[in-house]
């Protein structure tokens, strides 16, 4: 995200501060606790204050200024984290990879991240949040109680605000954990009016005078400093003022218009200008002059107006080191404010709004931009700002900083414009809210009818229509408008693009064009050495699942492999994820289920920053591991965990799945009951989305439980619905949904006890999955397909692969009869050191005479150890004596 | 949580007629800056001035605004009271 850097600079006042021994001293002994508050209206001194002590103080410290700009979760969080890395480079970078993710994770997932990585800082520092009272959004203050409610042990507050904000103050009171400096604090004393003065004027100040002023700005230092200015400039002070009524914003205004017209014209001119702007610098003070001069005025340089203001002492902060920015004192600053709009025709306010709108676009300073061409009512402007810079933003996958620039736009001007619109699909599709894609695309559509819109947003529309055609199953639609997409969408617009290749090769395999859009995507790979990790990872990446879904598993792997290794080289965690989830899809597949675990508890550690439906697919397929690895407790664990997650995204999609699995999960268990409670009950959501490659379908777990029902109709009702979705994978050329579909149907078939097409369905499916070694969709049905394949090798199919099943089967069957229990059992008549020699290799799957020899024995001895062992553990066969020591943990689980 | 529609009251959209009363002394050209209110200083002889302010106020927005904007004047709230309501 774009940061401003002037918001984390400490403003700087002028050297004519008045110090305050007393209060510096109070930040100096509170300042260990978690929060120091200062509330007091503007123009107090509360920022000069902080900052005074700042600069003094041995600890590392940080600024915030916050403004309505930072009035929102992310952008808080984005400056609040980076306020704390400006100390510490390295902290909070998990909780900074939240930012990036395409949504933020619950708040109290997000509250606790944060906590903990500021609890990971070892030394003491303080963090200056100035200006808390522009802070409405009720989830910022949410998310800082949390952490006053657990402030990390080093990390210290202060709060600068001129209203108390609503967190739980009369609790840290109590708790004392906070520290407070308020008006009645901050108010001059008559001491320090005198001191104050007597520094500015550089004469004595007697007093009555010292006690008058006091009285009458009521310690407003501000008032002071105004006092003072126009004491200057007339040379003693004027008696009139100090006898009258009037409250201090008389004195204010009073004082302000005298010091405003002993100003030069050209200067007052200036001042008045420069007051629309949030900060400011020389060349931009320059842009709002008028062109030829004010009326045969000398032209004032800008520079020298900011010497003036600094030498004077106006109310002039700089905003960082370089001093090339700066910003008026906030009062100062609505002071001349109400003078423009009093002295001035709203035509000249908009004339200078449209100038500094103009200023800020030609120097990539785009919300303000945005904000001062809204202000000068130029909504077109405003909108082909955004527009001009809407590629380059997410050319830099910065999609934030582009849902920042429409939350300033008017909803009616959004409506409107197809850049606009265009950006707002973006937006959406980065949060992956799909289901919102077609009402928007309808009215870009309706407005693109009418008008002539570039071919550029032609192809992005093309894009659009084109990916969600692709989601839809609809592929021959989806690969025409992706062509036309890349046909359209230019070279330079590198994300649009790269976003467009990667669905056209999909939906090239989903035509059955597979090999032109293998080809395709290794061309662009070969050409794009020099492109960003990003978009070699999305290309690998498309590969990676082409071939998936083709059942190409060794290929997939490959590319996944690849890209899995780039996205680590360039902490892109979010393309890791992705390459990760299918490794483990992959190990899944070939039973390979000790491999796929680590992996899928790997991409779970992080659910938030992960593609949400890869989080929910892995959530069901560890829960699925646990309980085939007879770990019920771990597999309810992971459901529950599913569950909620699911609940917390509020989509149906997702929740439908984690219900599906818990259904699954049920019937894996036997509890039959449970899982046709959902059957009957489900609101299955007229699902018309693809399957893909994803482990849990609510529509296929629908048909397993049919089958497990085992009643005529369900089978019957399974068989037909299996042969739709058979048909509809065929078309969509997507093998391994294909795989399981026929396993299951050849599973139903035998419960209808129509073998010989059980046998064909079967032996088709063995054909696809052969090649890959996909072994589990012909574990998943159980016992039944066990007979089915045992049939298979009498008819000698595919022997190989058959006997990986049937020997898959056989494991599965022993880790069911013998589950792993965590508690070492020791046998009553302990095996011998030979004898577990012996074992060990028994568990490699070593025979008689290779143990022979490897144990200098003879095979004869070999078979008496053998036999022993057996009986020592109570078993008929090597398989069920390894197994049988694993579970009894003399044999480590390996 | 009780149904709102059978209570008869204002809601955050509800214009209504206001009168605020703070310590201190305000001029009635400010009016234009504090919703049109119409303002009336007094004063009290030996105690601090007092001025009222009243006016209608479109809703309760407006009224946080016109609070607000007491605040940065430094002028303390005494009461503040709602006269009328539209209904």
């Amino acid at each position: 995200m774009e940061i401003l850097r002037t918001k984390l600079n400490r403003p700087r006042s002028g050297e004519d501060i008045l110090s305050r021994p007393h209060l510096l001293k109070f930040l100096e002994k509170h300042h260990n606790l978690p929060l120091i508050l200062i509330s007091a209206p503007a123009g107090y001194g509360k920022s000069t204050l902080a900052s005074q002590w700042l600069e003094g103080c041995n600890f590392p410290s940080a600024w915030l200024s916050l403004d309505q700009s930072t009035d929102d979760l992310h952008t808080f969080l984005t400056y609040f984290i980076a306020a704390v890395q400006s100390i510490f480079p390295n902290a909070c970078q998990k909780t900074n990879v939240f930012l990036k993710a395409a949504n933020l994770p619950p708040l109290p997932v997000l509250s606790m991240s944060l906590i903990n990585e500021l609890d990971e800082i070892d030394q003491d520092f303080i963090l200056v949040l100035d200006d808390y009272h522009h802070i409405h959004e009720q989830v910022v203050h949410d998310l800082f109680s949390e952490l006053l409610r657990n402030p990390p042990r080093h990390t210290h507050i202060i709060l600068i605000t001129r209203r108390d904000p609503p967190l739980s103050l009369n609790n840290l009171r109590a708790r004392q954990k906070m520290a407070e400096i308020r008006i009645q604090d901050l108010r001059f004393a008559q001491e320090e009016t005198a001191a104050f003065l007597e520094h500015l004027l550089e004469k004595r100040i007697d007093q009555a005078t010292a006690a008058a002023w006091t009285e009458r700005t009521e310690g407003w230092v501000t008032g002071l400093r105004l006092a003072a200015l126009s004491m200057r400039h007339r040379g003693d002070i004027d008696s009139l003022i100090l006898e009258a009524h009037d409250s201090v914003q008389y004195v204010t205004e009073y004082l302000f218009s005298e010091i405003l017209s002993q100003q030069p014209s050209a200067i007052r001119q200036c001042l008045l200008n420069v007051s629309i702007l949030d900060r400011f610098c020389a060349p931009l003070i320059e842009a709002l002059l008028e062109p030829d001069g004010e009326q045969g005025e000398e032209k004032l340089n800008p520079w020298d107006l900011i010497e003036v203001l600094q030498e004077q002492n106006m109310f002039i902060i700089r905003l960082d080191a370089k001093n090339q920015w700066f910003r008026f004192h906030h009062l100062f600053r609505d002071l001349l404010q109400n003078q423009l709009e009093r002295h001035r025709s709203r035509e000249v306010v908009v004339k200078l709004h449209s100038r500094a709108s103009v200023w800020f676009a030609e120097n990539g300073w785009v919300e303000e931009a945005i904000r001062h061409a809204l202000k000068a009512g130029d909504t077109l402007s405003a909108t082909q700002i955004v527009g001009r810079n809407r590629q380059a933003i997410l050319n830099e996958d910065k999609c934030h900083i582009l849902e920042k620039w429409l939350t300033v736009m008017p909803e009616e001007i959004k409506q409107e414009s197809v850049d606009l619109l265009l950006a707002q699909v973006w937006v959406l599709l980065h949060h992956l809210a799909i289901y919102a894609l077609p009402p928007i695309l309808e009215k870009i559509e309706k407005i693109a009818d009418r008008e002539t819109i570039d071919i550029s947003s032609r192809g992005e529309i093309d894009f659009f229509r084109g990916y969600a055609c692709y989601l839809q199953g609809q592929g021959l639609q989806s690969e025409e408008y992706l062509r036309k997409a890349l046909e359209r969408i230019p070279e330079t617009y590198y994300l649009a693009r790269g976003q467009a290749i990667v669905y056209h090769a999909l939906a090239l395999q989903m035509i059955g064009r597979k090999e032109m859009a293998v080809q395709g995507l290794n061309d662009k790979l070969r050409a794009s050495r020099s492109s960003k990790g990003i978009t070699i990872t999305r290309l690998l990446g498309a590969l990676g699942f082409i071939h998936l879904l083709d059942c190409n598993i060794s290929q997939s792997l490959v590319a996944m492999q690849r890209a899995q290794e780039i996205a680590s080289r360039h902490d892109i965690f979010y393309a890791e994820s992705w390459a990760l989830y299918v490794e483990a899809l992959i190990h899944f597949l070939r039973n390979e289920l000790d491999d796929a675990l680590p992996d899928f508890s790997r991409i779970l550690e992080n659910p938030y920053i992960v593609h949400t439906a890869v989080a929910v697919d892995s959530f069901c397929a560890l829960a699925q591991i646990y309980q085939i690895r007879q770990q019920p407790d771990k597999a309810q664990e992971t459901l529950k965990l599913l569950l909620d997650f699911a609940a917390q995204t509020g989509d149906p999609g997702f929740i439908a799945i984690s219900l599906s699995c818990q259904a699954h999960l049920s019937m894996l268990r036997g509890d039959m009951a449970q899982a046709l409670l959902w059957l009957r009950s489900a609101d299955l959501i007229p699902d018309a989305s693809i399957m893909l490659f994803w482990v849990e379908v609510p529509r296929i777990t629908k048909c397993r439980v049919l089958i497990a029902d085992g009643s005529d109709a369900s089978l019957q009702e399974a068989l037909d619905t299996l042969h739709k979705y058979k048909h509809e994978n065929k078309a969509l050329h997507n093998t391994i949904q294909q795989i399981g579909i026929l396993a299951l149907m050849a599973t139903g078939y035998k419960k209808q006890g129509r073998i010989d097409e059980a046998l064909a369905t079967l032996g088709h499916a063995i054909e696809l999955a052969e090649p890959g070694g996909v072994i589990r969709p012909f574990i998943e049905p159980g016992p039944e397909m066990a007979d089915l394949v045992k049939r298979l090798i009498k008819k000698n199919v595919a022997t190989n692969f058959v006997g990986q099943i049937l020997t898959a089967f056989r494991e599965e069957h022993l880790r069911a009869a013998y589950p792993v229990s965590s508690i070492a059992q020791p046998l009553v008549d302990p095996l011998t050191k030979r004898e577990m020699e012996i074992l060990n290799l028994l568990a490699k799957r070593e025979r008689r005479k290779k143990i022979a020899e490897t144990l200098f024995i003879s095979p004869e001895t070999v078979k008496r150890h053998t036999t022993n062992i057996y009986q020592k553990l109570g078993v008929n066969n090597q398989e069920e004596a390894v197994a049988k020591a694993k579970a009894l943990g003399i044999l480590s689980p390996q | 949580m009780q149904e709102t529609f059978n209570w008869k009251g204002i809601k955050l959209e509800t214009p209504a007629t206001y009168r605020i009363v703070v310590q201190g002394c305000l001029d009635q050209s400010w009016s234009d800056r504090l919703a049109g209110m119409a303002i009336v200083s007094q004063s009290k002889g030996k105690d601090a001035p007092v001025t009222t302010l009243t006016g209608r106020l479109r809703d309760q927005a407006e009224l946080s605004g016109v609070l607000n904007s007491l605040y940065e004047l430094h002028l303390p709230i005494l009461k503040v009271e709602m006269l009328e309501r539209d209904e």
